[in-house]
């Protein structure tokens, strides 16, 4: 069974009320539309798959949202079956125009029960409708319910139980131009004695605010720089926490397995490199937590308004700032964000540069790093010191670089004609805390599917180089083991930069993920890593010059050591073809960069 | 007169779209059907996206966009007024509630747009 409508009429609540805990998340093949499909328990003890097709606004297959939604309505994906039965969610508090999204899924011909969402908006606000007369009118049973307050509910339920008993064909209305169907939805709304609600006073006081002239860019500014500094100091305990229970359980396992070769394979290379990345789940999660919060209180699409001047002078628009907010976090999440973009070209320009905002993945390198090279002295009196200053500067390079990159692109081979940029204002409503809950959750599960795998095996790979040949049936000094001939290959390649082999192979397995390299470097000088060691501290000051360290800063700022990211960029876009060319121009940029840096402070 | 003239609290009626049928057919999904009562409910400094009041939601639109969207005046009716008259369904007034008003009472319908 399928659950569809356009955007912004609570369609996740429901189906969240509907499925409870019982849903999982992945991706249809070859695109990034998130697939979302739950279990619904019907009385018998059966239970019936329900899918959240995303929200669309038309059945024309402008978007890949809507092309999917197409595919799985009349069964031509291959990744779904066709559903048997279908539940069309509609915005009560504006029926008249909503009812003329109904006419296109009704006319698919399966069995379809029209839901009428938000009663209780629809009720506060004076006004009032009869789910008989509508379902009169457009031939479908018709539910009036409140998805967030659970008002209802159980009527779909009955529906799902009915359908999946006995499906039966309808007579529906045929109707193909716009403006036609919008005027037969308006006079069914009208014949079925629809009372329209008053406006939505509280959201017209809040935008006043919100997207004041003056008051507006000062309160989008307030709450940019409130999710950027919450990523760093609301996380920071979480992660030692995290930190500390890896540490902890890493021990006792330690302590309890018996030596042998796989107790070394799973302390060091699964438990350090999982945990490693585990580490910046609380990370991920707030950022999160807050664009939930953003999107579900309908703040997200003012946002995008007011920040549509700024991104139009790199030939962006409103809608690619959510995403490139996102890449502060994790630029997989963003990529996957991108889909909310219409233009083709907007789209691929975003996806483009996102990875080059600063995610978190490069803060622990950059902290290990500055803390090892740049002597802390008072810059601003107490207010900025010499290291916050040059971490400062990191992340207004990798900005400064997505922007000047998306600039170029928008103006040659992404230039678009025009770019219409429309976005519908939602009323402003309260996020609820389930519905935030299950964004979390879903977020989590796929973080640590996705990472966890890739991190996992290259670390897993790592050890096992590092650990071979055997000498006399003992593991060989790093430099003589295959790791160490890997990385003693390259070393020519970037000895211009001031990188000797050791930090080779901390490039090489970055590839996978950027933190790893405090994990390689560690095992490499053969003792505990993390980011705070001072020891490690000082066997990079033994091998880098300070040029050198400025250009392996450099590197990390621009190259894109991130397989997920690459996976993604390749699912997105449907190919090799722009990955390759994201990681070459990116190891380009990083390459010259480091270069420079190292001639200029060498 | 194009919707990029619109100032907030004036109300107007969308006449035409002037732009590539792809844009003009997403627009008409959001509610810019020709015979639709449109007002102007704020705008942004610096030449950034206005928001227009339509068809009971709200839409942001940049300004080349809203370029391209031929308005006329709700009110009053021109000397050829009783003939504009009848494309647009519902009786229009200067209030700057009309839109509100006219979605209130059910009667935001457009008219047929070329009879």
């Amino acid at each position: 069974m399928a659950l569809c409508g356009p955007p912004n009429v609570g369609k996740s609540t429901l189906f969240n009320q509907l499925t409870g805990l019982r849903h999982k998340v992945a991706n249809y093949p070859g695109v990034t539309v998130e697939k979302k499909i739950g279990g619904v328990k019907l009385s018998s003890g059966e239970e019936i798959d329900l899918i959240d097709l995303p929200g669309t606004c038309s059945l024309d297959a402008q978007s890949e949202d809507e092309r999917i939604a197409v595919e799985v309505l009349k069964g031509e994906n291959e990744a779904v079956p066709k559903p048997a039965a279908a539940i069309l969610t509609l915005d009560a508090t504006n029926l008249a125009r909503q009812l003329s999204f109904a006419p296109g899924i009704l006319d698919l011909g399966i069995p379809t029960l029209v839901v009428l969402n938000m009663a209780d908006e629809l009720a506060s606000r004076g006004g009032a409708v009869s789910a008989e007369a509508v379902a009169v009118e457009i031939g479908a049973p018709t539910a009036l319910i409140s998805a967030r307050k659970g008002g209802g509910v159980d009527e779909v339920r009955a529906f799902i139980e009915s359908a999946a008993a006995a499906p039966k064909p309808l007579q529906l209305p045929v109707l193909q131009d716009v403006p036609a169907v919008r005027q037969w939805a308006g006079a069914a709304a009208q014949r079925s004695g629809y009372g329209a609600p008053g406006p939505p006073l509280w959201s017209r006081r809040l935008d006043r605010v919100f997207l004041h002239p003056l008051a507006g860019p000062l309160v989008f500014l307030a709450v940019v720089i409130a999710v950027f500094q919450s990523i760093f100091t609301l996380a920071v305990p979480l992660m030692d926490g995290v930190e500390a229970a890896v540490a902890a359980s890493g021990a006792w396992l330690g302590a309890v397995l018996p030596e042998t070769f796989f107790k070394g394979l799973l302390i060091d290379g699964v438990w350090g490199g999982v945990g490693s990345v585990i580490v910046f789940l609380p990370q991920i999660l707030i950022l999160f937590l807050f664009i939930g919060i953003l999107e579900d209180s309908g703040y997200m699409a003012r946002a995008a308004v007011i920040a549509d001047r700024s991104m139009r002078l790199v030939g962006l628009q409103g809608k690619s700032f959510i995403p490139l907010l996102s890449a502060y976090a994790c630029a997989v999440p963003a990529i996957m964000a991108v889909r909310t973009i219409e233009n083709k070209r907007d789209r691929m320009a975003t996806l483009l540069v996102a990875p080059l905002m600063t995610c978190s993945a490069r803060l622990p390198v950059y902290a290990l790093l500055i803390a090892a090279f740049v002597p802390e002295r008072p810059l601003l009196g107490p207010l900025l010191g010499t290291r916050a200053a040059v971490l400062l500067g990191l992340y207004a390079t990798g900005f400064l670089a997505a922007a000047a990159t998306a600039w170029v692109l928008k103006s040659t081979i992404l230039r678009s004609v025009s770019t219409p940029f429309m976005l519908e204002l939602p009323p402003y409503r309260l996020p609820t805390l389930r519905s935030l809950a299950y964004r979390l959750l879903d977020r989590s599960k796929i973080f640590l599917r996705r990472a966890g795998t890739v991190i996992m095996a290259t670390t897993i790979v790592l050890w096992v180089l590092a650990g071979l040949p055997l000498e006399n049936g003992e593991p060989p000094e790093i430099a003589d083991s295959y790791a160490g001939s890997i990385g003693k290959a390259i070393e020519p390649a970037i000895e211009p930069l001031g990188f000797n082999w050791k930090i080779g192979i901390g490039l090489i397995t970055s590839l996978a993920a950027r933190e790893v390299i405090i994990g390689t470097l560690g095992t490499i000088y053969g003792m505990e890593a993390d980011e705070d060691s001072v020891a490690l501290q000082d066997a990079l000051r033994s091998e880098l010059s300070f040029g050198a360290s400025i250009a392996l800063l450099m590197f990390f700022a621009f190259a894109l050591q991130c397989m997920s990211t690459v996976a993604i960029v390749r699912r997105e876009t449907g190919g090799w073809k722009w990955p390759a060319a994201q990681f070459l121009y990116m190891g380009l940029l990083a390459y010259g960069a480091a270069w420079v840096a190292y001639r200029w402070f060498g | 007169m194009s919707l990029a003239d619109l100032r907030p609290g004036v109300d107007a009626v969308i006449e035409a779209l002037e732009l590539a049928e792809n844009d003009a057919h997403r627009l008409m999904l959001l509610g810019f059907i020709p015979g639709t009562a449109v007002g102007c409910s704020g705008r942004s400094p610096l030449g950034g996206p206005a928001i227009y009041r339509i068809d009971g939601s709200e839409i942001a639109l940049r300004l080349e966009t809203a370029r391209h969207i031929a308005i006329r005046p709700a009110s009053p009716p021109g000397p050829d007024g009783g003939a504009r008259k009848r494309r647009a369904i519902m009786p229009l007034t200067a209030d700057s509630r009309t839109a509100d008003r006219a979605a209130r009472e059910g009667r935001g319908l457009p008219g047929p747009p070329f009879s």
